[in-house]
C-alpha cells in the first residue's frame, strides 16, 4: 500500500498541512490504492467513490496525459456522503508500474471556506440591497413615478405614507448615491461626466458621508423652529444637500456662495421648506432652466448639481418650490417632507 | 443512457441554486445563502422517451463569467445562463457571457433563463425582453415551479439533437 507520505513525496511538490487524503484510480474509477486519512475506502470490495461529481468529469480526466499539469477544482462543496464540507481537488495523470492511474487528492478547507462563506454571504446580500433600491429608484425614474405612488402602488397603507417614505428612501439613498448619480448621468448628461469632474464630487460626496456615517448628528434646522432636531439619515441628506451645492465652491469658474439661508417648517411634522441663494448666478431664462434636460461642459457646475439636489428632493416627495432671481444673484426654494424625530 | 455534464450558471442571487433544488427535490427556500463552489448532484429525465442523465452543476455565481475557474467547463455539454428578471445588472453582461462561453467550450449548447419571474407582471416582462440584448429562451420562477422542468426538457433536446 502506498501512504501519504511516499505518494506526497513522489507526486506533490509542496504538500500542505491542510492535505488530507489521496487516492489513485483506474479506468473505471475504482479506487486502487488510498492513504485513507480523511475516509476509509480500502476496506470496500470493491472500493469506490463514484459519484456525480467524478462521473461528470472521470472522461475527461482519463484523457490527461502524465506529465501534464493538475486541474485543480476548487470549493467543491459535499461531494458525496462521506465528505460533508468545502474541498480543494487536484487531479494528476500519472504512471506507476508501466500503468496509467488517476491521482486525485483531496484538500479539506471546510473550516476557512465556512468562514469565506459567511463574508461573501454579507457582501452579496449588500450588494443584493443596493442593486434591489437601484431597481427601484430605476423604476420611479422612467415611469415618472413619485415615491409617494410607488408606496401606494405596493399597498404600504397611506397613513404611515411619508413616514414610509422617509424611511425608505433616507436609510438607503446614501448606500446608493453613486447609483443615483450614474442614472441622472445616463438620464441627462450621457459620457459628458468622463470629460467632467462629476466623478471627483461623488467621491468627495461619499467620503464626506462616510465621515459621519457613524456620528450621531444633530442639526439645528433654524432659530426659528430651534425645538426641531433632525437627526441620523435626516440629517446626512440635508449635509449632502449643502455638501453638494457648496462643492461648487471648490470647483467652479464663478465661486459661489451657498448656504441653507432659512428653514422654515411650514407643517411642522412633515415639511421643512430651505433655501440657497446663489448670488453670483444670474439665470437669463428659468423656464428653461427649469426644464433643463442637457448638460454641457460650458455649464456652470452648480446647475448641474442643483439638478441632482432636485432630483434627490423629488426622490424624499420634495420639491422645487421657487426660483427667483433677485439683484444679486438667484435664490432657489425647496421644500422637503420630514418626519421629525 | 447518456450522461451529460450541464452547469448553471450566471450572476450571484438569480436564484441557480434555488432552481437547482426545485428541479432535483421540487423544494424552494425564501433564505438566500451564497454558493462559494460547486455543488453536483445528478437527476434522470426523459426526453421523447430517451432518458438522459443530467450531471448538474451548480457554481458560484460571478458577475462575470471570466471570473469562473475554467476547469468547472471541462467536459460539459450544457449551459443554464440565469439572470433575474427584477435586476438589470445581472442580464447587462448578457451578450458578452454568452459569447465568451461558447468561446470556451465549443459546440456547447446554451439555454438562457429569466429567473424570479413570479415578482414581475407581464406588463414589465414585456418591458424587459425590450430591454434585453438577446432574447431569453424561457422564463421560470424557482419558487413556484414555473418553467423549470419546461427549461431542462428544452435543454435536454438541444443536447440530444432534437430541437424542432
Amino acid at each position: 500500500m502506498l501512504n501519504k507520505k511516499t505518494l506526497a513525496k513522489s507526486t506533490i511538490n509542496n504538500p500542505t498541512e491542510n492535505f488530507n487524503q489521496m487516492l489513485l484510480l483506474d479506468s473505471h474509477a475504482m479506487v486502487v490504492e488510498s492513504c485513507d486519512t480523511l475516509f476509509r475506502v480500502n476496506n470496500q470490495e470493491p472500493a469506490t467513490v463514484w459519484s456525480p461529481f467524478i462521473e461528470s468529469i472521470f472522461g475527461y480526466l482519463w484523457t490527461l496525459k502524465t506529465g501534464t499539469p493538475e486541474v485543480l477544482f476548487s470549493r467543491v462543496e459535499e461531494p458525496f456522503e462521506e465528505l460533508q464540507g468545502f474541498y480543494d481537488f487536484t487531479f494528476n495523470s500519472v504512471t506507476l508500474s508501466g500503468k496509467k492511474y488517476i491521482l486525485w487528492t483531496i484538500f479539506d478547507y471546510t473550516m476557512l471556506y465556512k468562514e469565506f462563506q459567511r463574508n461573501q454571504q454579507r457582501m452579496n446580500e449588500l450588494e443584493l440591497q443596493r442593486q434591489n433600491l437601484n431597481s427601484k429608484i430605476h423604476y420611479i425614474i422612467r415611469k415618472n413615478l413619485t415615491l409617494q405612488q410607488l408606496i401606494l402602488s405596493k399597498n404600504l397603507g397611506k397613513n404611515s405614507m411619508l413616514l414610509k417614505a422617509n424611511n425608505l428612501l433616507l436609510k438607503n439613498i446614501f448606500i446608493d448615491l453613486e447609483q443615483l448619480t450614474d442614472l441622472v448621468k445616463y438620464k441627462y448628461v450621457g459620457n459628458w461626466v468622463d470629460r467632467f469632474s462629476m466623478k471627483e464630487v461623488i467621491t468627495n460626496i461619499k467620503e464626506s458621508f462616510e465621515n459621519i456615517r457613524n456620528q450621531k448628528i444633530t442639526i439645528d434646522i433654524s432659530k426659528r423652529v430651534n425645538q426641531l432636531k433632525i437627526m441620523g439619515d435626516q440629517a446626512r441628506l440635508m449635509y449632502i444637500l449643502y455638501d453638494l451645492l457648496s462643492l461648487s465652491n471648490q470647483t467652479s469658474s464663478n465661486p459661489t456662495i451657498c448656504k441653507i439661508e432659512e428653514h422654515e417648517a411650514m407643517h411642522p411634522d412633515l415639511i421643512i421648506r430651505f433655501t440657497i441663494l446663489n448670488p453670483c448666478l444670474k439665470i437669463a431664462n428659468i423656464d428653461t432652466f427649469i426644464n433643463k434636460k442637457e448638460f454641457s461642459v460650458e455649464d456652470d457646475s452648480f446647475l448641474f448639481r442643483l439638478n441632482l439636489v432636485g432630483k434627490l428632493i423629488e426622490l424624499q416627495s420634495g420639491k422645487f418650490h421657487e426660483i427667483e432671481n433677485l439683484e444679486q444673484g438667484t435664490r432657489f426654494v425647496f421644500e422637503i417632507p420630514f418626519a421629525i424625530l | 443512457m447518456i450522461s451529460t455534464k450541464v452547469i448553471l450558471t450566471g450572476s450571484f442571487g438569480v436564484g441557480k441554486t434555488s432552481l437547482f433544488n426545485q428541479f432535483l427535490f421540487n423544494k424552494f427556500s425564501e433564505r438566500y445563502l451564497t454558493t462559494i463552489g460547486v455543488n453536483v448532484k445528478k437527476k434522470i429525465i426523459k426526453v421523447e422517451e430517451e432518458e438522459l442523465s443530467i450531471l448538474l452543476w451548480d457554481i458560484a455565481g460571478e458577475i462575470s463569467q471570466d471570473k469562473v475557474p475554467n476547469s468547472y467547463f471541462l467536459g460539459a455539454s450544457g449551459i443554464i445562463y440565469v439572470f433575474d428578471v427584477t435586476r438589470p445588472l445581472t442580464y447587462k453582461n448578457l451578450t458578452s457571457d454568452i459569447d465568451y462561453l461558447k468561446s470556451k467550450i465549443p459546440g456547447v449548447k446554451v439555454k438562457v433563463v429569466g429567473n424570479k419571474k413570479d415578482l414581475i407582471t407581464p406588463q414589465q416582462l414585456l418591458e424587459l425582453e425590450e430591454e434585453l440584448s438577446q432574447p431569453a429562451d424561457i422564463y421560470s420562477s424557482a419558487k413556484t415551479g414555473e418553467n423549470v422542468e419546461a427549461l431542462f426538457e428544452i435543454l435536454g433536446r438541444a443536447i440530444l439533437g432534437k430541437e424542432a
